[in-house]
């Protein structure tokens, strides 16, 4: 059994504990915000911050993670409103179909929470991870650049 | 638009612009006994709070279309736009005839009209239950933000109270649409419900939808199309727990007439209690194929065969009576390239005996409906398919293929199946936008003035896809079909036939204008100056028509945007495209340059004249998706076979453009009160073409075949050496 903490949450899993996080996230939790693209690391549409890292739910056995505080997506939010980076998402009219976006929205997370006013080439690196077929990068850059200590803000 | 009185009280049959007469049923609002709500036709629903529920005919994959239409609805009927609810309408034929498939960028442009007449008929009868209660005239009443106004006091009443009266009420048998002027929505960018759902992690998409007794699939499918199960062991596969049942899928043949009538692959299914242990166990499992008659295919040599047929047919006829002192000819290709929408194609469905019920993000939730109708014998009333927001379609969701599948096991499986395609599914088993070759060729006098173009092409005539208006006389000489079902089934692909067409129209564009000593943006102004391209509406009637001044404009305001000064500025190499897809224009000027034999895409101007714009935000969002798109395609995606087998498998090996790479975007909209077009793949085929001249004024290598990266370096480390 392993016990895993998710959006404060505590859980004990007794899934094969070979099985990634992903799944236990999607189909045993029925969280299912954190989505699947690859499979394979190469997409970032299933990321989730575990210590303040954006990290890979597909490739990520819940073996590994017995006892870690997960974030997904729907963590981030909570019921005093919505995070920074969600509200600059809206405000920037980022998403298109969506399907990546809480991929991107916890990598930006992460971002700013190690290095709170990244240059665009630091943006352009910590979110080459996150694939978007619908092609929002440059919303994506301009809402973090929104975000940044020194940058605009949300209006 | 006058209406007719009795088209609101008798559902008459429908003519090719019917969706009117089939959504106004008053008499509906009349019998129904719910005293809750009010429909008074398919597109509107009226709740005691005021909340309006707007059912959208047309899918939603992250164009924004669903968006765009709700605010043409909230504008024609006075609503207040956070009372608006958007659903998907499930597949209908009855309740939206030939308006559900989403393709073509057609949205907005086929449901302008429908949809105001069916708001303008809603407000007008909320007027008419408040003016009789206030004992006014309906002259003296308006609407705004969800209530009906005196006009000279006051006074108001919230939508949500008038529900009973209402119902009383008939449509006038006149309506008038608002004024322009009026709007206070078209035309701005107010963030959609779904952003909301979006950034929260709670829209659901087909692939999230769970519903009770569920079980999940994957099929491991044919590596080879056209190939089938011999036979399999799956004894190791079934040491899984958790796996319920293995058994193999039969193939369907994709139906001759129609290739988006899916078909489905042979294959074996595996059906257990989550996808991950279906996953793992169909990887266990030992299949033994027959490859069937592509076993020995390579896309090499395939392609080769193809080409020496097609380029055997004569090079371009010639006509005699033109003193042709000189021609040019070039040939552009473009591979088979996969969608890899990013949520993968997947379904829920569940056949409860008479009945089936599907959840899918289809762009077709229609002939969805009808094609499980004819495949499984059942009528299409016993038939329900959801429509889901889409994570991408791009032209794959158009094809019921993944839909027949989940049907199959849950007819097999007596439950419902969520069927998913893990990603190599999705690249390595599916359908494929063709190998296409486009040859064309350009004739000119003594004094190297340009006489002609010819096009070899997938068009058989320039009418068949008016995308041509530069007004020079075009021959097309002979039409080359697909290569369809040869090794690789085909699907449609973010703006179709425009997107090869586009591709190579504007590549040759430019080296017409190199031919000539041109400046190739000065040279497209010229021609689209003094073009004539009435010949090219396919209807003349149509309140659409070609402008090829409207795409004049917007090549004239890319190029003041983008500080154009020729094309070659420094070490930037600067191309141009310009395109018209269906009544949308677009023109792109790319700069790029080539850094230690590496070429950077520093910059895209684009500019899109898409008539009246319904949401500027999103109208740019499309031009940007576009290009990425375009980039995509351009530098990497190809998919090749050998053995009868897809060589990709993922986003390792088939990698879309990532953020590095990703240039800096400037979109501009050239606003006119034009009939609103589409934005969602007008953006698309000038995409490749920009980049292309622009690397050619940079280094004098001219690129024809798709993708390009690795030939370009190539070519820059011979050019070194
Ligand atoms: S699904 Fe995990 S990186 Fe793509
Ligand atoms: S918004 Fe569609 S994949 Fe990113």
């Amino acid at each position: 059994m392993i016990s895993l903490k998710i959006n404060g949450k505590p859980y004990n899993v007794e899934e094969d504990p070979k099985t990634p996080l992903l799944w236990i996230l999607r189909d045993i939790i029925g969280l299912t915000g954190t989505k699947y693209g690859c499979g394979i690391g190469q997409c970032g549409a299933c990321s989730v911050l575990i210590d303040e890292q954006s990290r890979r739910a597909c490739m990520l056995p819940i073996e590994m993670l017995d006892g870690k505080s997960i974030t997904t997506i729907e963590g981030l939010s909570d019921d005093s409103g919505l995070h920074p980076v969600q509200k600059a998402w809206i405000e920037h009219d980022v998403p298109q179909c969506g399907y990546c976006q809480s991929g991107q929205i916890i990598s930006a997370v992460a971002l700013l929470e190690n290095n709170p006013n990244p240059s665009e080439a630091e943006i352009k690196t910590a979110m080459n991870g996150n694939l978007c077929r619908c092609g929002t990068y440059p919303r994506v850059e301009k809402a973090i650049l929104t975000l940044k200590n020194d940058g605009d803000g949300i209006k | 638009m006058g209406l007719n009185r009795r088209n609101f009280i008798k559902v008459t049959s429908l003519g090719s612009g019917g969706i009117l007469v089939s959504s106004m049923i008053g008499l509906q609002a009349c019998s129904t006994t719910d005293v809750d709500t009010w429909e008074p036709n398919f597109f509107i629903k009226i709740d005691q709070t005021g909340a309006i529920t707007f059912t959208c005919p047309q899918s939603e994959l992250g164009q924004g279309t669903s968006t765009g239409l709700a605010q043409i609805l909230a504008d024609e009927l006075g609503a207040d736009w956070n009372q608006i609810k958007i659903e998907l309408a499930d597949g209908s034929s009855e309740k939206f005839p030939n308006t559900q498939g989403t393709g073509g960028s057609n949205g907005i442009r086929k449901l302008w009209v429908p949809l105001r007449e069916a708001a303008a008929a809603t407000r007008e009868m909320l007027i008419q239950a408040a003016a009789r209660k206030w004992k006014i005239s309906i002259e003296d009443c308006y609407t705004k933000m969800g209530y009906v106004h005196q006009r000279d006091n006051a006074n108001k009443i919230p939508f949500g109270e008038l529900l009973t009266s209402v119902k009383t009420e008939y449509p006038p048998t006149d309506l008038k649409f608002k004024d322009a002027s009026d709007y206070e929505y078209i035309g701005s960018s107010p963030s959609g419900p779904k952003n909301k759902k979006i950034v929260t992690g709670a829209l659901e998409y087909a692939i999230d939808v769970s519903v009770p007794d569920m079980v999940y699939a994957r099929i491991k499918r044919s590596p080879v199309f056209g190939g089938r199960v011999k036979s399999f062991v799956s004894t190791k596969a079934r040491e899984i727990e958790g796996v319920l049942d293995i058994f193999e899928v039969e193939p369907v043949p994709i139906p001759e007439e129609d290739d988006f009538l899916g078909g489905v692959r042979s294959g074996v299914a595996v059906i257990a209690d989550s996808y991950w242990k279906a996953i793992q166990a169909s990887e266990l499992l030992d299949i033994t194929w027959e490859d069937g008659p592509n076993e020995a295919k390579n896309t090499d040599t395939v392609i080769a065969d193809f080409e020496q047929k097609k380029s055997q047919v004569n090079s371009l006829n010639t006509r005699a009576n033109l003193s042709i002192a000189k021609t040019i000819s070039a040939a552009y290709k473009i591979p088979y390239q996969a969608n890899a929408c990013m949520e993968p194609l997947n379904t829920v469905a569940h056949h409860k005996g008479t009945e089936i019920e599907i959840w899918v993000g289809t762009q077709a939730p229609q002939m969805t409906r009808w094609r499980i109708a004819q495949f499984t014998g059942m009528p299409e009333a016993s038939i329900v398919v959801h429509n889901k927001i889409a994570g991408g379609g791009f032209g794959r969701r158009f094809f019921t293929d993944f839909v027949e599948e989940a049907v199959i096991l849950s007819r097999k499986v007596k439950k419902p199946v969520k069927l998913i395609w893990t990603r190599e599914d999705t690249i390595a088993t599916s359908k494929y936008h063709p190998y296409s070759i486009e040859y064309w060729s350009a004739e000119f006098d003594t004094r190297n003035r340009l006489l002609r173009f010819k096009n070899k092409g997938y068009f058989t005539r320039a009418s068949n896809y008016p995308s041509y208006l530069y007004g020079k006389p075009i021959a097309f000489h002979e039409s080359i079909p697909h290569m369809a079902k040869s090794v690789l089934p085909r699907a449609s692909w973010r703006s179709v036939m425009a997107y090869p067409w586009g591709f190579a129209m504007e590549s040759f564009m430019d080296e017409v204008a190199h031919e000539m000593a041109r400046d190739p943006l000065e040279l497209r102004l010229e021609y689209l100056q003094n073009a004539d391209v009435s010949g090219l509406n396919r209807n003349p009637d149509s309140d659409y028509q070609l402008d090829a001044k409207r795409l004049r404009r917007t090549l004239e305001v890319a190029k003041e945007k983008a500080n154009y000064k020729g094309t070659k500025q420094g070490q930037t190499g600067v191309g141009v495209s310009a395109i018209m897809y269906n009544y949308s224009y677009c023109s792109h000027i790319a700069e790029v340059s080539v850094e230690n034999g590496r070429l950077k895409i520093h910059k895209f101007t684009s500019v899109v004249d898409c008539g009246r714009v319904i949401n500027p935000s999103q109208v740019k969002s499309q031009i940007e998706g576009s290009i990425v798109w375009g980039l995509s395609a351009l530098m990497k995606q190809v998919i090749t076979v050998e053995e009868g087998k897809v060589q990709q498998s993922n986003f390792h090996d088939y990698e879309p453009l990532r953020m590095i790479d990703n240039p800096k975007i400037e979109v501009h909209i050239v606003e006119t009160d034009n009939l609103p077009t589409g934005v969602g793949e007008p953006g698309v085929p000038g995409v490749a073409p920009a980049v292309l001249n622009a690397i050619y004024n940079i280094t004098g290598i001219r690129l024809r075949e798709a993708p390009i990266e690795e030939a370009l370096r190539e070519q820059l480390i011979t050019g070194l050496a």
